[in-house]
This record gives structure tokens, sequence and C-alpha cells, in this order.
């Protein structure tokens, strides 16, 4: 018989997400139920995300693609894989500071991890992804970028993009549970952020979109992904950044979560 | 089985409260009263009613042993604090001050807005919450039959959940909650949106579960429901442990305590 004692300790957060990662089954059958559920009573489905992803790349090359391919060499596939890194990170920065509030009925009334929660936006951000994936697949070879070896180096920049993705789910819903604010500050941010980043424009060199793409630490992420898939080496500058970021945020993940845990449900 | 010490089985006590406090922060609220503590007829103890924040001591100082085989009752004003006791033996809460030890697989019927997705079917709600509950796929498979045939809801389990009244609600969620076999059942008050004829047949569904030797912890308002399947009763006010013990007796005194009220129409005389 199971034994749960409920009381003050320190490392409830620990467990909590030890707890959320034995319960993969949960938040995978969950997490992709939610997705399919997204597209409830629609007509195509799931294939929405395939189409947004499609319209907005015709929109923005249209638009921004005379302006601003300089210092970019192959624009639209460019474009392309920057949009759907983009779309990742800013689902996990978006989604963060709601995920306790979308939920608080459930929490309030069964005993699950609430990491289990964030894992499973995480499935559903990762199902969006995989209706964008096609466009990668039809767009790269269209504009002449055929599958090398230096593209399994997106690999590992994947994964780096998941790991801070998570983490920065789950400081944002601490966060943001507790100071209602932090939504929309995130919001207008990655408004902002958007512009800010390489992903319509290029980082032209001895400019000052050059600066501001090497202080954005999004651009970092961008390249990491985005180089090989072109046939370049992402830069270690970028690789150091990436991983300084995905390193740092991992403790301040646990302190904040292993701090608060037990007050989480009382700011429902 | 046979014992091989020389007392009389003893009950296990599967929870443990000692000293329990749980002082709830309230935010975003803006009281016109400024620091006063007041007493009213309802509720928790207000312990701060300021202009940055606010705070109700939900529970003060709560302490008790259940054992394995009881089917103890929570009774109280509203407010009184049996659902926020309730969350905090079913590990949703952590207490502010105390200990509280729950030994064994905890099943929770809190509310009738049981449902993962009002657009899913009934169906897939109930392989969702049990999926929740922590059941695997074949698990869940094994009580869907059990689930269908008790809730009685036939084809509507084929509708969307966001169609079902409240009572049909409760239905699911009551078979739900019980499908589980869970050691200790933990049920708020729920029971008052389901008609007469499911009402007996949870009636059923409980008497049953508590011939397993399981415990089960009730929350309600109602008098004759208690009377009915409780042994212990635990009698909670603004947050502090009034009474506690037999059935029998507490429940006289609650009805004496309230004997000067109008009867409310409850129902409860099944």
């Amino acid at each position: 018989m199971a034994s749960s004692t409920v009381t003050h300790r320190p490392g409830q957060g620990t467990a909590d997400l030890l707890a959320g990662c034995r319960a993969w089954r949960r938040w995978l059958i969950l997490g992709w139920h939610d997705f399919r559920l997204q597209h409830h009573r629609t007509v195509i489905g799931p294939l929405w995300q395939t189409l947004q992803l499609a319209l907005w790349i015709t929109g923005l090359a249209l638009i921004f693609g005379t302006g601003f391919h300089r210092g970019v060499e192959n624009y639209i596939p460019y474009l392309a894989i920057g949009l759907a890194t983009w779309n990742v990170l800013s689902s996990c920065l978006l989604a963060g500071p709601q995920i306790f509030q979308k939920n608080s009925s459930l929490i309030l009334n069964f005993n699950a991890p609430l990491s289990l929660y964030a894992f499973r936006e995480m499935v559903v951000i990762l199902g969006r992804t995989l209706f964008q994936l096609p466009i990668l697949v039809v767009v790269l070879p269209l504009f002449g970028i055929h599958l090398t070896a230096t593209m399994l180096w997106a690999i590992p920049g994947v994964i780096a993009v998941l790991l801070t993705g998570f983490w920065v789910m789950i400081v944002g819903a601490v966060v943001g549970t507790r100071y209602r604010d932090f939504k929309h500050a995130m919001s207008s941010i990655m408004r902002f952020l958007f512009f800010a980043s390489p992903i319509v424009w290029g980082p032209v060199p001895d400019t000052a979109r050059a600066l501001i793409a090497l202080y954005n630490p999004v651009a970092h992420y961008l390249e990491v992904v985005r180089a090989p898939l072109l046939g370049e080496t992402p830069s270690l500058t970028s690789w150091g950044v990436v991983l300084f970021c995905t390193c740092v945020g991992y403790p301040i993940m646990f302190a904040l979560f292993n701090r608060y845990r037990a007050s989480i449900v009382f700011w429902l | 089985m046979s014992e091989t010490n020389s007392e009389p089985q003893a009950k296990k006590p599967v929870i443990l409260v000692e000293d329990l406090s749980l002082a709830l922060p309230i935010y975003g609220a803006k009281p016109r009263k400024r620091g006063a503590k007041t007493v009213l007829a309802v509720g928790g103890t207000l312990q701060s009613l300021g202009r940055r924040s606010s705070s109700v001591l939900a529970l003060d100082r709560v302490s008790f042993t259940i054992e394995d085989g009881d089917a103890v009752g929570l009774i109280g004003h509203n407010g009184a604090g049996k659902t926020s006791l309730l969350r905090v033996l079913g590990g949703i809460y952590k207490p502010t001050a105390g200990r509280c030890e729950v030994r064994g697989k905890i099943s929770t019927l809190f509310t009738n807005a049981i449902g993962l997705n009002q657009n899913g079917t009934g169906l897939e709600n109930i392989r969702l919450t049990c999926i929740l509950m922590g059941m695997s796929k074949a698990e869940t498979e094994a009580v869907v039959p059990d689930i269908v045939a008790f809730s009685e809801l036939g084809d509507y389990l084929e509708l969307p959940l966001r169609t079902y009244s409240a009572g049909m609600r409760t239905r699911l969620g009551f078979a739900l909650a019980t499908c589980m076999n869970p050691d200790i059942l933990l049920i708020d008050e729920v029971f008052t949106t389901g008609d007469r004829a499911f009402r007996s047949k949870a009636k059923a569904r409980m008497t049953s579960v508590m011939r397993n030797a399981k415990t089960v912890v009730l929350a309600s308002q109602s008098p004759g429901l208690m009377k009915e399947f409780c042994n212990k009763i635990i009698w909670l006010e603004h947050g502090r442990l009034y009474k506690s013990g037999d059935a029998e007796d507490i429940l006289e005194d609650y009805a004496n305590r309230h004997a000067g009220e109008p009867k409310k129409d409850t129902s409860d005389d099944d």
C-alpha cells in the first residue's frame, strides 16, 4: 500500500517532477487527446497547423522577402525553419504562465503531480510541430537543400530547444500563477521578440542587426537548429549561449518549484 | 488469518491527523474593513483583512485518527472546513502546520464537474479520467463496462459531456470514484444532485464499498445520509474540531443544536 505523508517538506518540487516523469503514459495520452480536441468539429483538423505555417511563410516572404534578404543565402528555407523553431519556443513561453490556471479545476479535485500538466502541454506543442514538419520536408528540397550528414547536428539543437522550453514553462507557470501580470507581460515581450530575432531578417555583419542577433539568446537557439539544416555549422558562440541558457535554467526551475510547490495550489 | 499476539484484532489507523492547520491566503481581495478579526455564523476564521493580504484559517489545530474500515461523516456549517479537510486528506493541499498521514490508495469525488473535456463524449471522459487517476490502459478497459452499467447513462455516453445535467455528472463521477477499488474514498457533498433512484444505488454501492472494510470519509449537510452510512462523525466549526465520536451520539447533539431551525427539504428519508 502506498503511503503519502502530506506535510511541509523540502524537495517537494523535485518529488513532483519525478512523479511527473514516471507518469509519462498519463500525460502522453492526455496530451495527444488534448491536441486532437483542439480541432474538434473542424473539417481539416490538425492540418490547420500545416496550413497556418504555409500561409505565414508565404505572407512573410512576400512582404519582407524583398527588403530583408540581405545576409541570408536561401530566404524561404531560412524563414521556414526559423518560424518552426520560433513556434516551439514561443508556445512554451506563452503557455507556461497559464497552465495551472487553465487546469485549476483538475488540480483542486485530483491528486496528480503538477508537472504532469506541463508535460501534457509539451505533448500538445510537439503535436503541433509534427504537423508543421511536412512543410519543411517539402520546402527544403524545393530550394535546393538536400539531405546531408551535417543535418544531424540539428538534432542536439532541437533537444536543447525542448529542454529549455520545459524549464521555461515550469518557471513561467510558477511565476505566472502568483503574479497574473506575468502572462500579459509575456505576450507583449513575445511580440517584440519575434521582430528582435533573426527570423524574417538576416544578421548582416557589422550592422546593428548583427549586434542584436549576438545579444539575443533566441537568435542562438534559432542558429543551432537552422544552421545545420541549411548545410552550415553553427558557431561555437551559439552553442555556448544555448548550453548556458539550458543549464542555468534547471537549477532555477528546481529552486523555484521546490520552494513554492506547496503554495501553488493556494494561488489558483 | 490468525493473530500471533494475544490482543484482539486492533483496527489499523489509516488516517492520522495531528494539530493540522491550514491557512488559506486570499489574493486580490479589497475589503472595506481593516484589521479586526470577525466571527461570523459561517466560514472559517478570517485571520486578517488587510489591504494587501487576507487569509482564512480554514483548519485550526485539528487532530483525529481514522481506522481501517471506518465510515466517517464530516458535518459542520457552511465554510466549517469540510472541503478543506478533504483536500488535505486527498493530498491536494499541503497543511501549513501540523501533520497529516494517509496510508493507502485514495480516490476522491469532490465535484460534479468531472470532465477533462466538455466537448469529449462521456466514454472518452471516462477513459481520460481513469488515466488521469493513474490507471493503465488495460485497467481502464477492465472497469469501463462497470462504470457504464452503474451510471445507467446508456447512449448518452456517446454525447459530449457538456450536454449532461448536474445529476448525470454526479452519476458518472461517483461511478468513476468507486471503480478504482480504493483503500480510502473521500467524498464531498455531491449527493444532493442525484435523483432518488440514483441515491439508492449509491447507497448500495457505498455499503458494498464499506463491507470490503475500506475507509470512507464523507462530507455532507444531510444528517439522514450520515445516519445511514457512517459509524463515526467529525463535527467541524469554524475550522476547529468541535466534537467527534460515534455517529449516533454526535448526530443527536447536532440535531439538538439545530432543533429550533426550520426543517430543510433534503429528502433524506430513503
